[in-house]
């Protein structure tokens, strides 16, 4: 990751105060974007972040905040020059513009739906003032936050999430909501609802010699039938780490984050190298059984569809037709299996490597 | 009497899983399942067919009546009384009986539509003093 600084700081605050409204919507975004322009070129800090075959250049003078990113993205070495920019600023300060909503109300749907033909995709998270929207022609986006520390609380598990999903909708594919498990080249995915078993499973893989590509969200090609990681972020509660011997290992943090989880990261974990990415060959919905041993059933695409694709369509904004049409088609094209999962992680893991290895 | 609809806008898609269909509500976030005989009714709806000639005797004709009213009831679709009549009627077998199943259960998982109200002066999210 490149870092450069020595930035200028802009005073003025003559860049404050643009409206959006829902008639004007297209020119309002046109002129946020002008607008913003001279943020990247003040912003004191830039990092260079290679995901998915694609390189996004991420500009701020929150360091804090790109730290933070730092961890989450699960990145590569870029082969190529910056194929998007990203800027992350507070609103009104050195050069960032900043939005207010001038409509009696806002509908995201509706917003999404008039802006889903059109060059641009937005998110506005109301309660805290987080803005994030991206221009699709020159695949630039802006994150403009209140006050710094004022994100989503689940944001730094899966930060820039939504840019990536913006930018990477050109590329055949859709990000996922899922989890990974490998040997090799050869993967499978695992999805459900919270509580199914999905990350407690990823992990008890990984600490027994299963590779993985990502336990939150993938990049995933339905033609090709890969997937492609996206974030370094694991999250387990602390029976789940006790469970895999992790409660007192050095990747763990001391406090738990807002779902009274332990969020960690992969490459702390001293694993070896993971993968670049997976060879899909089966779509998996574990469930937690309390059962002796862990068993698989062939089931429908229908029924593996319903746990892969509600998540992904509910968390992701501006692409849910795509994502809904994606999940359909990777749950369509690939052999679905329910995972009754048994007590004991090692033979869960086990099971999951005999099973990779035999399709 | 003809009866032509079509989806209820952008926010209705649907996926077809063998004869079955997944059919998502992006508005309310709701999902619901088709049967064969569902699928095959939607389809013939949706691309503007007289839902009143769908079937061939009174009883499946009652059947169909009724899944349109629960499509309806459902606000996946509306009726299109701008259509044509150019679109062709084929009967459709409805053995088994067309059935809609709504997964409330997956229902809690989209928030996909939060309407607020706002201070007209500052903008929203700011709620009014009245509130």
């Amino acid at each position: 990751m490149a870092e450069i600084t020595g930035r200028p700081v802009i005073a003025d605050q003559s860049l404050s105060g643009l409206s959006l409204t829902p008639q004007t919507l297209l020119e309002d975004l046109a002129d946020l974007f002008s607008r913003a322009e001279r943020a990247f070129d003040c912003a004191r800090h830039s990092r260079t972040y290679g995901v998915a075959g694609e390189v996004f250049s991420v500009f701020s003078d929150q360091e804090d905040y790109l730290n933070a990113v730092d961890l989450a993205i699960w990145s590569q070495p870029p082969e190529t020059a910056a194929s998007t920019r990203i800027f992350v600023g507070v609103a009104g300060e050195n050069g960032c513009p900043s939005i207010a909503w001038r409509a009696a109300h806002f509908e995201e749907r509706q917003v999404e739906a008039l802006l889903a033909p059109t060059r641009y995709r937005m998110h506005y998270f109301h309660p805290l003032s987080y803005w994030q929207v991206f221009d699709r022609q020159t695949a630039t986006g802006l994150q403009i936050l209140n006050r710094a520390d004022q994100y989503p609380p689940w944001d730094l598990g899966s930060p820039l999430r939504n840019f990536l999903q913006w930018h990477l909708a050109s590329r055949d594919g859709a990000l996922i909501h899922a989890g990974t498990l490998g040997v090799a080249d050869k993967g499978v995915l695992l999805a459900g609802a919270g509580g199914s078993g999905k990350s407690g499973t990823v992990l008890s893989g990984i600490m027994a010699g299963l590779t993985t590509v990502g336990d939150d969200y993938v990049f995933v090609t339905p033609s090709s039938l890969r997937a492609h990681p996206l974030f370094e972020t694991l999250k387990q509660d602390a029976d789940g780490l006790a469970r895999v011997g992790l409660t007192n290992h050095p990747a763990i943090p001391a406090n738990t984050n807002w779902q009274d989880k332990y969020q960690f990261f992969i490459r702390d974990l001293g694993l070896p190298d993971l993968p670049a990415s997976l060879s899909l060959k089966a779509l998996l919905v574990p469930r937690i059984t309390g059962q002796a041993r862990t068993e698989l059933y062939p089931v429908s695409a229908k029924e593996a569809f319903l746990a892969l694709a509600p998540s992904g369509v509910t968390q992701i904004p501006g692409d849910r037709p795509l994502l809904y049409a994606t999940a359909a088609e990777i749950a369509r094209r690939l052999p679905c299996f329910r995972l009754d999962l048994g007590v004991d992680p090692d033979e869960v893991s086990t099971t999951i490597r005999q099973f990779i290895e035999g399709i | 009497m003809t009866e032509r609809y079509k989806t209820a806008g952008p926010d209705i898609v649907h996926e077809s899983f063998g004869g079955d269909l997944v059919v998502l509500n992006l508005r309310s976030g709701q999902y619901f399942g088709l049967n064969a005989s569902g699928a095959a009714l939607w389809s013939a709806i949706i691309e503007g067919q007289d839902a009143t000639a769908l079937s061939a005797d009174d009883t499946t004709r009652q059947m169909a009546s009724d899944f349109v009213t629960q499509l309806l009831d459902h606000e996946l679709i509306v009726r299109d009384d701008l259509a044509g009549e150019g679109a062709p009627t084929a009967s459709i077998s409805l053995v088994p009986p067309p059935t809609i199943e709504a997964y409330d259960d997956l229902s809690d998982l989209i928030v996909a539509d939060p309407i607020h109200d706002v201070d007209q002066n500052a903008g929203w999210p700011k709620l009014p003093d009245a509130q």
